[in-house]
């Protein structure tokens, strides 16, 4: 299985994120992955709750910011499943009847815009000291026309694909409690919390696909964990 | 209070029973009741004396309390029967006084209201719609009259209404425990599903669909139009989703929807990646003219699986959807061919006879939430707002999965219950397409 850069399967592309990228911001980081470029931002919790929303937990706001041109559609469909997803691994009785913004901005757009954006959205919110249940990581699986999965497409072979599913996992606990890896792999780090798709596949293919994703999830988990780690660590030595 | 009991030894003292259902027939159309209860009342069941009866309108809540306290100070006995066009309520009421009197059996302590169909009824009154929420709470206020002088197991049954409200999770989980669902249903079983097409009179195509209470209703107008220079012999179809006021009272006047924009994405996202349409088809003269359809979803009442209904009703229409006959006139300009016309003109050059689009493979849906380790199909809107973790499967009728939408909630997903909900959404594409072909093939024979 050949791809035009000469990436195997099952290989990402080159990955990078930074954090505290903007100072006013209370988080903020970039992700990229190869040409895909985010930066999120998080703003809060700010008192009150929006309307419609249950007062009784926090609530996140999301914002996107294409790079060019109006929010459209699609735009609203990124927010809502962001939205969702960042809710589903927040801590959200924790600060009742407050609102999180989340800004992202697309920067450059190849491919995979959604999981990056849930990863940009991750690593900003554990930079703004949002509490988290755990991490989440995402990962866009492609399948072409032959029934081979591919990793992290770019946009080139997306469009070319017959089907992709963006995934989100809850990041493998083995990178945040190595304790637990003696006690066996944690079940958790095996369900998915946000499940998107595109195109017709067969269900084999689809579970093809979680089964790849999942396996590529503790390479992510472990990037962001390595990521985030310094500062947490820089600033507990000052606190001391 | 005092009134009403007078009204009641009124129309108690009636001798004969055809006038007085006569009577009170008049009065209960005269005046706008909400709910009208007839009791049949022995007045000892000791000396068993033939019943009297009366009649006893409840319009508001408070006459609620007005006919419990008729009831017990009246110290009633024997059954009641609230005329409802609803079944399977049963509503208890003790009078406290005789509570406290000791008798042999506890049948003598109860005083039974309970519901029936109207058609038990028709001697005394018409049978008349009304709202289900309404008549709730009418019984629950009902339920509520008696509460104070209640035992232990006639509380736990009094309390369900406020139980509901106060704790909608457990309340929900207590029903999950025993299989069940508040609604009566199956825990795995999707509600009753409805398709009329041609709903629409003036569109191509329309379909008005239910799923239990959601209803969407559809329709598509075609127009000509000028293809894209990308696209020179394809047509193009537009689908957008309306979310009223008036179908759910979380949707504000003047301000759209969130779900909006949102399902308008995912349906077209559905219908375009399950390759249902060839827009081929829907090209008229290449490069110069083609089809443009306009698929307008209207949302008129939401109560849960929104999708499921939308997409039903989206793929109905399109089944239905006869593409008008056009001609080209002498200046190259399209237009609408009349019925006459058309043997008419002959020596204009005729582009389309009026057809039906060849829809390939059908895609079809069903919503299922997780809760714990329950999978539930076809939520509505309230199971939906207690339980935030849905996952829409939508399948074609070749198999082949069109999509998995899963937009986070706290509860994983893991490969089994996946499989499971894929296994439920089978099923339920089987049936909804039965449905399809059962309201096609009715259109055909009109």
């Amino acid at each position: 299985m050949d791809r035009p850069d000469g990436r195997t399967p099952n290989q990402l592309r080159p990955l990078a994120c930074s954090h505290s990228v903007l100072h006013r911001a209370h988080g903020s980081a970039t992700w990229s992955q190869g040409e895909t470029k985010l930066l999120a931002a998080v703003y809060g919790p700010k008192a009150g709750a929006k309307k419609n929303e249950n007062p009784e937990k926090a609530s996140i706001e999301v914002i996107w910011k294409p790079s060019t041109g109006h929010v459209g559609q699609a735009e609203r469909e990124y927010e809502m499943i962001l939205k969702k997803t960042l809710e589903s691994i927040c801590i959200r009785t924790i600060y009742p009847n407050t609102t999180t913004s989340v800004i992202i901005q697309v920067v450059h757009d190849d491919g995979a815009l959604l999981p990056c954006a849930i990863n940009a959205a991750c690593a900003a919110l554990v930079d703004a000291g949002i509490p988290l249940k755990h991490l989440a990581v995402a990962i866009c699986c492609s399948v072409t026309d032959d029934n081979c999965v591919i990793l992290d497409p770019s946009k080139q072979e997306e469009k070319k694909a017959k089907a992709f599913a963006y995934l989100v996992f809850p990041n493998t606990t083995v990178s945040v409690v190595p304790e637990k890896l003696l006690q066996g792999s944690d079940p958790t780090a095996h369900g998915i919390i946000t499940s998107v798709t595109h195109g017709a596949m067969s269900v084999d293919n689809y579970l093809h696909c979680l089964e790849r994703g999942r396996a590529t999830t503790q390479r992510l988990s472990e990037f962001l964990r390595k990521n985030i780690e310094p500062k947490s660590i820089r600033e507990a030595s000052k606190a001391g | 209070m005092k009134k009403k009991n007078s009204k009641q030894s009124k129309q108690a003292t009636q001798p004969k029973q055809s006038s007085e259902a006569s009577q009170s027939k008049q009065s209960i159309q005269s005046e706008f009741s909400l709910l009208s209860i007839i009791i049949s009342e022995y007045a000892s069941l000791q000396c068993c004396i033939p019943p009297w009866r009366g009649i006893c309108k409840i319009r508001r809540d408070d006459d609620c309390y007005d006919f419990a306290a008729y009831a017990c100070t009246n110290q009633l006995e024997g059954e009641m029967f609230v005329e409802y066009d609803v079944t399977d309520i049963e509503v208890l009421i003790r009078s406290p006084s005789r509570l406290t009197k000791p008798e042999p059996a506890i049948n003598q302590h109860k005083n039974k209201i309970k519901s029936h169909s109207s058609k038990n009824l028709t001697k005394t009154t018409e049978p008349r719609r009304r709202s289900e929420s309404r008549h709730r709470k009418t019984l629950s206020s009902l339920k509520r009259m008696s509460l104070p002088n209640a035992t232990e197991d006639l509380s736990s049954e009094m309390e369900v209404d406020a139980f509901r409200r106060l704790f909608p999770l457990r309340y929900f989980e207590r029903h999950l425990a025993e299989s069940i669902r508040p609604d009566g249903r199956p825990l795995k079983e999707a509600r009753e599903t409805s398709i009329f097409l041609g709903a629409v009179a003036s569109a191509n195509g329309s379909a008005l669909v239910k799923i239990g209470s959601t209803t969407m209703l559809t329709a598509i107008k075609m127009e000509v139009m000028t293809p894209s220079l990308e696209s020179p012999d394809e047509g193009c179809l537009a689908i957008d989703f309306h979310m009223p006021s008036i179908c759910s009272p979380i949707v504000r006047p003047g301000r759209p929807a969130e779900a909006e924009p949102v399902l308008s994405k995912q349906l077209s996202d559905t219908i375009s990646s399950s390759g249902m349409i060839d827009l081929k088809e829907l090209s008229l003269v290449g490069g110069k003219a083609a089809w443009m359809a306009y698929l307008d979803i209207y949302c008129l009442d939401a109560d849960g699986a929104l999708f499921d209904a939308a997409l039903l009703s989206a793929v109905a229409s399109l089944s239905h959807l006869q593409i008008p006959a056009v001609a080209m006139n002498d200046d190259g300009k399209i237009v609408l061919m009349s019925e006459e016309d058309g043997q008419k003109q002959t020596t204009e050059q005729v582009n389309k006879e009026k057809r039906k689009l060849t829809l390939k493979s059908i895609p079809l849906s069903l919503t299922c939430i997780l809760h714990k380790n329950y999978i539930l199909a076809d939520p509505t809107a309230e199971e939906e707002s207690i339980i935030e973790t849905h996952v829409t499967i939508v399948l074609d009728t070749s198999g082949q999965l069109i999509s998995l939408y899963k937009p986070g909630g706290p509860v994983l997903a893991f490969t089994s219950a996946i499989q499971d909900c894929v296994a439920l959404t089978r099923q339920r594409v089987k049936e909804l397409k039965s449905f399809l072909d059962q309201a096609n093939s009715a259109m055909e024979v009109e």
